[in-house]
C-alpha cells in the first residue's frame, strides 16, 4: 500500500547471542557450585560434628542449583537458533522496507509526471503517458512483492520466536517454579514475604518473637533495644546453642538488610533506594556472610600459626578482663547501632522494624556469648559452641599435646 | 573422638565462592530488561518466565548459600584459631 511504512522486525540477534553466552556462563557457574557442594557432601575436606551440621545445611542446594543450571544452560541453544533466524530475516526485512519505500516514492513521482502530462493536453494512450504508466505498474509490482516478502520474513521470525518460546517454557516447567499462590501474593502485597521471613524467626524461638514485639510495640531505637536485652541477663536460657547461632546469623542478616540501599549524602541526609523487604533480607544475609568471610580471611592474615621461635620471643598477650570486654563491647555496639539506625530510618517503618528485630537477635546472641565467657572464666562450664573433643586445645587450659599432624594447611592426605 | 582433617583456607575459599554465587543469585537482574533483544514476540515473556519466575527458590537458595558461606567462614576461622592456639600452646610450653 502506498504510503505505508513496513514495520521493522524488532529484537537483536547480537543481543540474543550475548544473552545466550551470559546464561551459559551463569549456568556453568551454578553447575560448578553444585559440584563443589556435592564434593563437600561426598568427599568433605573435614570430618566431625561441624561437618555433619554443614552437610545438613547443604540439604537440597545441589539439586536446586542443578535445576537452575538446566534453565540457564538450556536457554542458550533456543536463543541462539532464534538469533540466527532473527538476524537473517531482520536484514531482509530492512532491505525490503527500503525497497518498498523507494517504490512508493517512485509511484508517486510517476503519478505527478502523468498528471502534468495530462494537464498539458496529452491524452491517455499517448506513448509518453503509456510508458510512465508501465513504469508505475512495475513499481507497484515491486511494492507489492516487497510487502509480501516482508510479511513472509515476519512470519518466519514469528515461527522462530514461537519455537524458542516453546523451548523456554518447557525448560520453565520444573519444581523450582514459583507457585501460583506465591505469584499472587507477590502481586497483592509487596511486603508480604519480607514480613514472612521475620515471622520465621518468631517460629524458631518464642523469645525471638518477644524481641520483635518489644521493638515493634515500644518503638525504641536500636541502642535502647540493645540495652534492654543486655540488661535482661538471662539469655543463656534461650534456645539451644545451634538455635541461637542460627538466629544470630539471621539477626545480623536482618540488620545488614535494613541498611541496604541507604546512603549518606554529602549534606548528611540519608536516602534509601527502593528495595523490597525480601530483597533486603536476602541481601543482608549475603552481606553479613561476606563480612564474616572477610573477617575470617583478615584474621587468618593477622594471626597465622606462629613459629616456635616467634612465640618464644614474644610475651603472651594480656587478655582484657571480662568486665572490660563487656563494657567496651556494649559501648561500641551502642554507638554503631545508633549510626545504623539512622541509616535504616530512611527506609521507612518496615525497614526500622526489620532492623530492630535483627538488632535484638544479635544482641541476644552477644549476651549469650558474654554469659558463656563469664562462666568459662569462672571455670564453670565448657564452651558448648566449640568442639571439645580435640583435647581441650581451644581454651589453652588443658595440657598441650602438640599439633595434630593431620591438621596441615596443605590439606588432608588421601584427597579427602 | 572427633578427628579433624582440615585445610582451613580452602574451607574459607569455598565459603567465599558460595557467598559470591549467593550474591549473583540475589542480584540477578530483571529479565524484562532483555526485551530489546528478544523483540516483541513470545520469547520475551517466556524468558521472563524462565529466568524470573523461580524467584522464591532463587532467593531461598541465595540465602542458603550465604548461610553455608558464613558457616564455612566460622568453621574455617575456628580451625585456624585452633591451629594458632596449638602453636601458641606449644610455644608457651617451651618457655
Amino acid at each position: 500500500m502506498i504510503g505505508q511504512v513496513l514495520r521493522p522486525v524488532s529484537g537483536s540477534g547480537e543481543g540474543l547471542r550475548r544473552l545466550a553466552d551470559a546464561l551459559e556462563t551463569t549456568g556453568r557457574r551454578l553447575a560448578d557450585t553444585a559440584g563443589t557442594l556435592v564434593f563437600l557432601r561426598d568427599r568433605a575436606v573435614w570430618e566431625g560434628e561441624a561437618q555433619r551440621l554443614f552437610l545438613s545445611r547443604i540439604a537440597d542446594a545441589p539439586t536446586l542449583l542443578g535445576r537452575a543450571t538446566r534453565r540457564f544452560e538450556g536457554a542458550a541453544g533456543p536463543l541462539r537458533r532464534f538469533a540466527a533466524v532473527l538476524e537473517e530475516e531482520q536484514r531482509l526485512a530492512t532491505w525490503l522496507s527500503t525497497r518498498h519505500s523507494s517504490a512508493c516514492d517512485e509511484i508517486l513521482a510517476i503519478e505527478n509526471r502523468i498528471v502534468a502530462l495530462l494537464d498539458s493536453g496529452r491524452e491517455m494512450g499517448d506513448p509518453q503517458v503509456e510508458t510512465l504508466l508501465r513504469l508505475q505498474r512495475d513499481e507497484v509490482a515491486v511494492m507489492t512483492e516487497s510487502e509480501a516478502r516482508h510479511a513472509a520474513a515476519h512470519a518466519r521470525v514469528e515461527e522462530a520466536d514461537a519455537e524458542c518460546a516453546r523451548a523456554l517454557r518447557a525448560l520453565a516447567e520444573d519444581d523450582i517454579a514459583d507457585s501460583f499462590f506465591y505469584r499472587g501474593t507477590r502481586t497483592v502485597s509487596g511486603i508480604g514475604h519480607g514480613l514472612g521471613y521475620v515471622g520465621v524467626v518468631g517460629q524458631w524461638s518464642p523469645h525471638a518473637r518477644v524481641a520483635g514485639a518489644v521493638g515493634d510495640t515500644v518503638g525504641l531505637g536500636g541502642d535502647a533495644v540493645l540495652a534492654v536485652f543486655y540488661d535482661e541477663g538471662d539469655w543463656a536460657q534461650i534456645g539451644s546453642d545451634v538455635g541461637m547461632a542460627a538466629t544470630g546469623v539471621f539477626g545480623d542478616g536482618l540488620r545488614a538488610g535494613a541498611k541496604l540501599g541507604a546512603t549518606t549524602k554529602a549534606d548528611g541526609t540519608v536516602v534509601s533506594a527502593a528495595m523490597r523487604l525480601d530483597d533486603r533480607v536476602v541481601g543482608g544475609s549475603i552481606r553479613a556472610a561476606k563480612d564474616r568471610l572477610r573477617e575470617a580471611r583478615d584474621s587468618h592474615r593477622l594471626n597465622p600459626p606462629r613459629q616456635e621461635s616467634d612465640v618464644q620471643r614474644r610475651p603472651l598477650p594480656q587478655r582484657p578482663t571480662v568486665g572490660d570486654r563487656v563494657s567496651r563491647e556494649a559501648d561500641y555496639r551502642r554507638r554503631q547501632m545508633a549510626h545504623e539506625y539512622r541509616l535504616v530510618s530512611a527506609g521507612g517503618s518496615s525497614t526500622q522494624k526489620m532492623y530492630v528485630a535483627g538488632a535484638s537477635l544479635s544482641a541476644a546472641v552477644k549476651a549469650r556469648e558474654t554469659t558463656q565467657k563469664v562462666d568459662e572464666t569462672a571455670g564453670l562450664v565448657d564452651r558448648p559452641l566449640r568442639p571439645t573433643t580435640t583435647g581441650g586445645l581451644e581454651d589453652g587450659r588443658a595440657e598441650p599435646t602438640g599439633p595434630d599432624p593431620r591438621m596441615s594447611p596443605g590439606g588432608p592426605p588421601g584427597g579427602r | 573422638m572427633t578427628i579433624y582433617r582440615v585445610d582451613a583456607e580452602s574451607v574459607i575459599g569455598v565459603g567465599e565462592s558460595l557467598a559470591e554465587v549467593a550474591e549473583g543469585l540475589a542480584l540477578m537482574g530483571d529479565p524484562a530488561q532483555e526485551r530489546w533483544a528478544t523483540g516483541a514476540g513470545d520469547t520475551g515473556p517466556a524468558l521472563e518466565e524462565l529466568l524470573g519466575a523461580w524467584r522464591h527458590v532463587r532467593l531461598a537458595l541465595a540465602k542458603d548459600l550465604a548461610a553455608l558461606g558464613e558457616a564455612a567462614a566460622d568453621v574455617g576461622g575456628l580451625y585456624l584459631d585452633t591451629e594458632a592456639e596449638v602453636c601458641h600452646g606449644l610455644g608457651r610450653g617451651a618457655r
